[in-house]
């Protein structure tokens, strides 16, 4: 789980950690972290999902994405957070799928890609 | 509150058990004086003043900013053209708070983010573009610094600025926020300050006013910030006196300042108006109530001037849904109507698209329109504390102020308010809130509508949300490199070496950061003294 | 193209390829098939890598005081990896780590690599997967591995059976609070860290620990440091502290020994587990679960049931 942004609202991730938790997931916590620590913690820890709060700007949710993608292809992605309707259709047009879930959470999914 | 059937008990946010109905007999004993006082008169439960809004209507006063600080500076002038009646400049999150400059890698590595949500200032060059023609004289103005580290550069900048505009610092009105709830509980930075530093600037910085700005509000403890985070209404409350005490005592130890006139700098705090709209118009009146009670018990201070409470209220974001966005309107009318009937000064209320991005133009107009309406239209203004005397709402306000005692005993247990945010017991029990609504939303105990039930499908695209702008990045790195080249170098470097010297003394640091303010230093500059000087906070959350 | 086999990725992981390593190391963590079938294959290997074991009560700042000593360690060796144990939960076998968020941003790059391991239910500080990943770690030419176990206070410590010197952390005020625990985390330890300098009480700690220490006898001085990792302060001696401990060590024969008992502890412990799965094996099968009934039934003896479970155990897997 990590933070794309430097805005420090750490309420969303927390949250979808612990529900993680008390569903029987390891959850590997690894803060607000640019592109290259969530790439080198993805392939270190050989994580079988990556989650991202991208409270930001959408590109840079995209660039972590995208270098996840290039080391573990077909890794999924799922990222939630204050995601405009603009953004949510720029990444449902990369092949991410957009599911509305609590209240202000919007949660995306990368599924399986060959 | 949740469905029940009858016989089941039936709890407000805070915990409190609620009656079907309530009668005289529930008002708590030491309470019954109370109701008979006038709104003005002591403990101020029932407002401020007697005549209420009738002869001052609260402010509205809109958080906004974004892009570059031309952008901000017109969405403020566009704000205020439509009503607003003071203005709040945002400083950009990932520059303002961590006090970096965009030229810093880890700002590099997220250069989109750059002014998403508020304007970059990396020095007092930018400060002046985004006041331009802004009414700083006559308008109340907040000028940014939500976060401890940042306060002193965001204040200083706006007073030069207003200085070097012919502006009699002895008279201009504003505030900053340097808020301990935001910096160290809600929005955890990358970096920043420890606590302790953190409350040494706060103090410094009630120290400059009072001598040199009697008019501005030095600092304004944010129980919103607690509550967004997950604090019930009366761990708010606890929490937010918590807070103010923590200034009081430092006041008091320094014996710089006039105790009641320090008390009378903290006492224009924020709270946040949730969707219970009954308990949180409660909260506002256990606010005065306690604060009177605080200032008499523990400082001595029944000035009614000081032991009046003024408050400022933000609708809560985190309420404000992505699905059906439309829906957010109501649910900002119902919070502001909250606050009113609280009695509060001073009202934002978030935009309908808050879940979805920054506002938009629109969103921020109907923000201001919304409070307009209950101004102008409802006669909501014609009396004051129109809730007073009601059973139920003086027997919640006096359960309400009781709790959020019981809450403030346990953070002095727990070794005071500054202790409590260092070892993490304030983040466990905003935590545990925050999950506990989560699972109930889940599980469909706490129906919200569009969310849970009567839902539909794809609705937050009726709304677009704001765009932003994509060039405050380019622009922000060509300014710092500008003033770098162009400022009097030698200058800047005594400027910032003086401040470097006082954040290693005991000095009050405000005097040194104007001076560097008028040299240009800048705000990484400043950022990497504090670094160096005061260290970084352990933060006792992972995230 | 299926999922590469356990011996295509440990090809690849001992010549360097990273995702190999990493995607063993889950193996092993998941399936104990997998786990004997690397031991299998790196049998014989010797121990020749140096394994820093850091323990100590839970918030210690073991995880911060690793990310602080990272920029030493790679200086005295070409890369360094961490193993960090977080505990999991008893309820739903899930867990939160947080020990790598202390540890991003070390600017290292390749020469460092960080996993984290949740104990997944065993006692003693580490998880079950522990001793392999370390073997696994030294095949593939990590010469350095910081062990950071998860917070404990208790005697069982097995971090002494798999690090070549444990550094144990204490704060100030361990004396007070973690009264019931000192002998057990005393005896653990070949260098001693009171980190959170910067707060009040470090001198009286001191004093405790030296107290304690002075029951112990040790071939080598035990040394104790001060350091305030959040700042970096007293890690650069504590660094030269655990290489001179190592030397001192060396030069009496030390290490050697602790080498030779950690590979004995080692094969005892593999066997011993081999054992606990065979007895579990018994337990569901068929004839074990009658011969169990029956014994509970009072029809036949513990020795006879003894006897069954050792005649037919080498059968099931
Ligand atoms: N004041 C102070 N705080 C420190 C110091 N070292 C670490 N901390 C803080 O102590 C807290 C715990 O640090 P960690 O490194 O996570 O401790 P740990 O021992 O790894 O914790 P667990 O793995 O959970 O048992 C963090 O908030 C650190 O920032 C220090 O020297 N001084
Ligand atoms: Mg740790």
């Amino acid at each position: 789980m990590a933070k794309t942004g430097l805005d420090g609202h750490w309420r969303g991730p927390t949250i979808v950690a612990r529900a993680l938790r008390d569903a029987g997931f390891e959850v590997i916590m690894i803060g607000m972290a640019n592109t290259d620590d969530i790439v080198t913690s993805a392939v270190d820890e050989d994580v079988d999902l990556v989650g991202l709060n991208i409270g930001g700007h959408i590109d840079v949710a995209i660039r972590s994405i995208e270098n996840v993608q290039a080391v573990r292809p077909g890794l999924p992605i799922f990222a939630g957070g204050t995601i405009p309707p603009h953004a949510a259709k720029q990444l449902e047009a990369l092949g991410v799928e957009v599911y509305l879930s609590a209240q202000n959470i919007c949660i995306l999914w990368m599924p399986q890609s060959s | 509150m949740q469905k029940s059937p009858t016989d089941k008990a039936v709890y407000s946010r805070s915990g409190i058990e609620l009656k079907s109905f309530y009668t005289e007999s529930d008002i708590p004993q030491e309470h019954r004086s109370r109701v008979t006082s006038n709104p003005g008169d002591a403990p101020y439960h029932r407002g401020f003043h007697p005549s209420g809004y009738r002869s001052k209507p609260w402010r509205i006063f809109q958080l906004s900013g974004f892009g570059k600080p031309e952008d901000e500076n017109e969405r403020i002038k566009f704000l205020l053209k439509n009503g607003e009646t003071g203005f709040i400049m945002e400083h950009d999150r990932n520059t303002g708070d961590h006090c970096y400059n965009v030229d810093h890698p880890e700002v590099v590595a997220r250069r989109e983010d750059v002014g998403l949500t508020g304007a970059v200032m990396q020095s007092i060059r930018d400060t002046a573009i985004c006041m331009d023609g802004l009414p700083i004289g006559s308008s109340f103005g907040h000028a940014g610094g939500a976060v401890v580290q940042h306060a002193p550069f965001a204040l200083a900048s706006y007073w030069t600025v207003a200085k070097q505009r012919g502006f009699d610092l002895e008279k201009l009105p504003g505030t900053g926020q340097s808020d301990f709830n935001l910096t160290y509980l809600g929005c955890v930075t990358k970096e920043q300050i420890p606590t302790q530093p953190g409350l040494r600037f706060n103090a410094d910085i009630i120290e400059f006013c009072d001598r040199y700005l009697p008019y501005w509000v030095p600092v304004s403890i944010a129980g919103y910030n607690a509550a967004d985070t997950g604090l019930t209404p009366d761990q708010e409350l606890g929490v937010l006196f918590a807070n103010a005490v923590e200034y009081l005592d430092e006041i008091r130890r320094r014996g710089s300042v006039d105790l009641a006139r320090a008390a009378r700098a903290c006492g224009g705090v924020s709270f946040r108006a949730s969707i219970e709209f009954i308990e949180e118009a409660c909260k506002m009146r256990a606010a005065r109530l306690m604060w009177a009670d605080l200032l008499h018990k523990r400082y001595g201070i029944s000035d009614p001037k000081v032991a009046n409470l003024r408050i400022h209220c933000v609708t809560a974001g985190s309420k404000m849904t992505y699905q059906q966005p439309l829906n957010n309107i109501v649910r900002g009318t119902l919070m502001a109507l909250g606050a009113v009937f609280g009695g509060v000064q001073s009202l934002g209320v978030s935009g309908y698209d808050e879940a979805l991005s920054i506002p938009s133009e629109h969103a921020h107009q109907m923000s201001v329109r919304i409070q307009q309406i209950l101004q102008e239209e409802t006669g909501i203004s014609n009396v004051t504390d129109p809730l007073g005397g009601s059973y139920y709402i003086e027997t919640l306000t006096a359960q309400l102020a009781e709790k959020a005692w019981i809450f403030f005993d346990e953070i002095q247990k727990q070794g005071g308010y500054l202790a409590a945010l260092d070892s993490g017991w304030l983040h466990a029990c905003a935590s545990e809130n925050q999950y506990q609504e989560f699972m109930d939303m889940e599980r469909g105990d706490q129906q919200v509508i569009g969310v849970n039930c009567f839902k539909d499908d794809g609705s937050p695209f009726e709304v677009d949300g704001f765009m932003g702008t994509d060039d405050a990045f380019d622009v922000a790195t060509q300014r710092l490199k500008e003033v770098l080249r162009t400022r009097h170098e030698a200058g800047a470097a005594s400027a910032l070496k003086q401040l470097e010297a006082d954040c290693r003394s005991d000095a009050n640091i405000m005097p040194a950061m104007m001076e560097a303010m008028s040299a240009e230093v800048t705000l990484g500059e400043i950022g990497d003294v504090y670094r160096d000087v005061f260290g970084n906070w352990d933060t006792p959350i992972q995230t | 193209m299926g999922e590469p086999t356990t011996q295509t990725l440990l090809k690849s992981a001992v010549e360097g390829e990273r995702s190999s390593l990493a995607r063993l190391l889950s193996k092993i963590e998941r399936d104990s098939k997998v786990e004997n079938e690397i031991r299998t294959s790196l049998a014989g290997g010797q121990a020749t890598s140096l394994v820093i074991g850091i323990t100590g009560p839970p918030g210690a700042g073991k995880s911060t005081l690793i990310s602080a000593l990272l920029s030493h360690t790679t200086a005295s060796y070409e890369k360094t990896a961490v193993l960090a144990v977080d505990p999991s939960s008893p309820f739903s076998g899930g867990a939160l780590l947080g020990d790598r968020v202390r540890m991003q941003s070390h600017g290292l790059g390749d020469r460092v690599f960080i996993r984290s391991m949740a104990s997944r239910g065993e006692s003693g500080g580490l998880a079950r997967a522990t001793s392999t990943a370390i073997q696994l770690l030294e095949a593939c030419g990590w010469p350095l591995i910081l062990l950071e176990t998860l917070g404990i206070g208790q005697v069982e410590l097995e971090v002494m059976d798999l690090a070549t010197v444990v550094t144990v952390i204490l704060n100030p005020g361990w004396g007070d609070t973690f009264q019931a625990n000192k002998a057990g985390l005393t005896e653990a330890g070949d260098v001693f860290v009171i980190n959170k300098a910067d707060k009040d009480g470090a001198q009286q700690t001191r004093a405790d620990l030296q107290d304690s220490l002075s029951l112990m006898h040790s071939p080598v001085p035990i040394q104790i440091f001060d350091t305030i990792a959040v700042k970096q302060d007293g890690v650069e001696s504590l660094w030269q502290g655990i290489k001179d401990y190592l030397k001192d060590a060396q030069a009496v024969g030390l290490i050697e020994q602790k080498l030779l008992s950690r590979r004995r502890r080692l094969l005892m412990r593999i066997l011993q587990r081999d054992f606990d799965d065979r007895i579990s094996a018994y337990w569901r099968s068929d004839r074990g679960g009658n011969q169990v009934l029956s014994t509970l039934a009072g029809d036949l003896t513990i020795e006879a049931l003894r006897n069954d479970l050792f005649a037919h155990m080498t059968k099931l897997d």
